[in-house]
């Protein structure tokens, strides 16, 4: 086991900077998240990590070592392709041996260690079979026994669940969390799959464009999101938001907007001060709105009208239209509202996010 | 038959080329080599009396023989291993140098084949103006040797592949090209030299495109002899005479058309055999199988 630090690392193809200029380091046996939309630079740097890209610039050390000119097969890394990359050629014992018969072991020095990785993910009686001849699900724990056999420093794995149908994938989000648990193995999870991300990693790097947007375990990144791509990436159904100006009116902080008045906690005020200007940007989640048929007393309201109920089984999203902006208000809660009457919106002034409008950073940097 | 017509009408003009240039020559050919045609063009049919008279030629067993070197090595040593080599490189190495190599051993493709023929003639001219005799003066400051001479069939098998390199190369290429990425990357991650994943998942992957030009080119090679005809014309001593040149010396030198005839029917049937045994060799069929669809459990 050994951990990961990336310096400055930047990869272009010819003018396109594919990453540009990260940094981040993965504990060692931490199971790190590169979360992203398609294009972001979160592959790109999973090849660089793998070797099989050479960085433009930029340092990659595996502990103390500065691996950037070692070739992929002498990094020591497992690696979990999209596809899979299971050889059709090959019996499902051909392909998840490959990696140790390119190593040069012979059959007899290798069979145990086949036997033992099959019977922990459940595919010992898959071994002559070819991989077009197993199911998505069997063929993913094919291509996961053949990046664990060489028993690797470090684990890569590249967007492995996407190619599964819904059900499967969130079977097999566990049982990869597990074996990762299990083995303690560093980790490096590329994926576009926010939840994935929170639900598996222990800390997560957001992408996008090729930078990294914020790094910090599940529940910083979700409650405290940098900036305003982080905030928007994160969170289903997405937070909320809405332009507004600081105010003071009677000694209390407002975020004033020509629909809305959201009142600002006591606890976010001493981080006004860093923006430059009152215009802001106010986020807030759709579970840290309440909704209420009636108008009722002593509570800051914001009126609005019901727009269209979605219904999620256990909870229920209600687009509520304020002014000209659409908030998403999501509840366990079943009120009994039609569409088109008028309801009554409460911000968790708590759970407000103030971003400038201008940086699009968090006041709470 | 309303219905057939539209048909009858649109498969016209393939039919009746094909029959005129491919079929006709066939039948033509096959009863051909039933007459004793000469000089004279007299269909005066001698029933397989051709032959009868191939086994006693003493002819043919050079014949053989010299075909057999000259299909074999051209096809084994270019047509596919240099093609192959070709095409690792040329896909390992960045776009633009590949492109460049590749581009350069298409050259002798483009270049008609009496001026390829008569400039290997000069690179291998006995006097000291040929270039490999220029070349081994400079070099060892040997004397000037006449390589026509000493190795006829080597220059011929050079000759011929150096053209013919370039069709597997080119087919290699793009099915090197088309192996999804992943496959590659995983292989390097995995481990290895670069010849074991060559060996392992890269060959495997374009075994059909091995197999199509080993067959395409066994053919083509059996029946051509135009760069042997321009560079040596079968000789010195029939040293290069291979059975489709012998197959146009018993045609248009000899003007025994009969003869010719009956050569070139048994031509036919070598390299159908040849191809069913390709095809049979390489499991062909199972290779064109339909995949079975992937269905998650």
């Amino acid at each position: 086991m050994v951990s990961i630090r990336v310096e400055n690392l930047k990869k272009y193809f010819r003018k396109v900077k594919a990453v540009d200029d990260i940094s981040f380091e993965v504990k060692n046996g931490e199971f790190m998240a590169l979360l992203g939309p398609s294009g972001c630079g979160k592959t790109t740097t999973l090849l660089t990590l793998a070797g099989i890209y050479k960085p433009t610039s930029g340092k990659i050390f595996f502990g103390d070592y500065l691996v950037n000119d070692v070739q992929p097969r002498d990094r020591n890394i497992g690696m979990v392709f999209q596809s899979y990359a299971l050889y059709p050629h090959m019996s499902v014992y051909d392909n998840i041996s490959f990696p140790l018969k390119a190593k040069g072991s012979k059959k007899r020095e290798f069979h145990d260690r086949v036997v033992n990785i099959v019977e922990k993910l459940g595919i010992g009686h898959l071994l002559d079979r070819k991989p077009s001849e197993i199911s998505g699900g069997q063929q993913q724990r094919v291509a996961l026994a053949r990046a664990l056999i060489k028993e690797p420093q470090i684990f890569l794995l590249d967007e492995p669940l996407s190619n599964l149908d819904a059900r499967l994938r969130v079977m097999m989000r566990a049982e990869i969390k597990k074996l990762q648990n299990d083995l303690r193995i560093t980790t490096v999870y590329v994926t576009h799959d926010q939840v994935e991300a929170l639900t598996m990693a222990d800390r997560i790097a957001v992408f996008s464009n090729g930078k990294i947007m914020q790094i910090g375990d599940p529940e910083e990144i979700y409650n405290r999101p940098q900036n305003i791509f982080v905030a928007q990436f994160i969170g289903n159904p997405p937070m909320n938001f809405v332009e507004a100006e600081i105010k003071e009116v009677e000694g209390i902080t407002f975020a004033v907007s020509k629909n809305l008045k959201i009142r600002i906690d006591d606890t976010l005020k001493p981080y006004l001060k860093n923006l430059n200007s009152p215009n802001v940007i106010v986020g807030i989640r759709p579970e840290d709105i309440k909704i209420y048929k009636n108008k009722e007393l002593n509570r800051d309201l914001t009126e609005g009208i019901l727009y269209v109920i979605e219904p999620l089984g256990r909870d229920e999203i209600y687009n509520v239209k304020v002014g000209e902006s659409l908030l998403k208000v999501i509840t366990e809660e079943k009120l009994k509202i039609g569409v088109g009457e008028r309801v009554y919106c409460e911000f968790d002034a708590k759970k407000v996010h103030i971003f400038d409008r201008e940086s699009e950073i968090s006041i709470r940097r | 038959m309303k219905k057939r017509s539209p048909l009858f009408f649109f498969l016209l003009p393939s039919v009746v080329s094909v029959s005129i240039f491919f079929a006709l020559p066939v039948i033509l050919t096959g009863v051909l080599s039933f007459t004793g045609m000469d000089y004279s063009f007299k269909w005066n049919f001698v029933g397989i009396q051709n032959y009868i008279d191939m086994i006693g030629d003493f002819m043919i067993s050079t014949v053989v023989k010299n075909t057999f070197v000259y299909v074999f090595f051209t096809l084994l040593l270019f047509n596919l291993g240099t093609a192959l080599l070709l095409a690792l490189f040329t896909t390992t190495v960045s776009d633009r140098a590949g492109g460049f190599f590749r581009t350069i051993w298409m050259l002798p493709r483009l270049t008609p084949s009496v001026v390829y023929g008569l400039m290997w003639i000069w690179a291998f001219d006995p006097t000291d103006y040929g270039l490999v005799n220029i070349a081994r003066k400079l070099l060892f400051g040997l004397p000037p040797q006449n390589w026509l001479q000493s190795d006829p069939m080597l220059i011929i098998v050079v000759a011929n592949g150096f053209v013919g390199a370039s069709f597997g190369m080119i087919l290699f290429t793009s099915a090197i090209k088309s192996i999804p990425r992943d496959y590659l990357y995983a292989a390097r991650v995995d481990g290895g030299s670069w010849f074991f994943t060559v060996r392992k998942v890269i060959l495997p992957m374009i075994k059909w495109q091995i197999l199509f030009v080993t067959a395409y080119q066994t053919l083509s090679l059996l029946t051509s002899f135009e760069y042997i005809y321009i560079i040596t014309d079968g000789g010195p001593a029939f040293a290069t005479e291979v059975w489709a040149l012998y197959t146009y010396h018993s045609a248009f030198q000899d003007f025994r058309f009969g003869y010719g005839a009956a050569l070139s029917m048994v031509l036919v049937g070598i390299g159908i055999v040849s191809a069913l045994f390709y095809l049979k060799f390489f499991r062909f069929k199972e290779m064109i199988k339909e995949p079975r669809i992937e269905v998650d459990s």
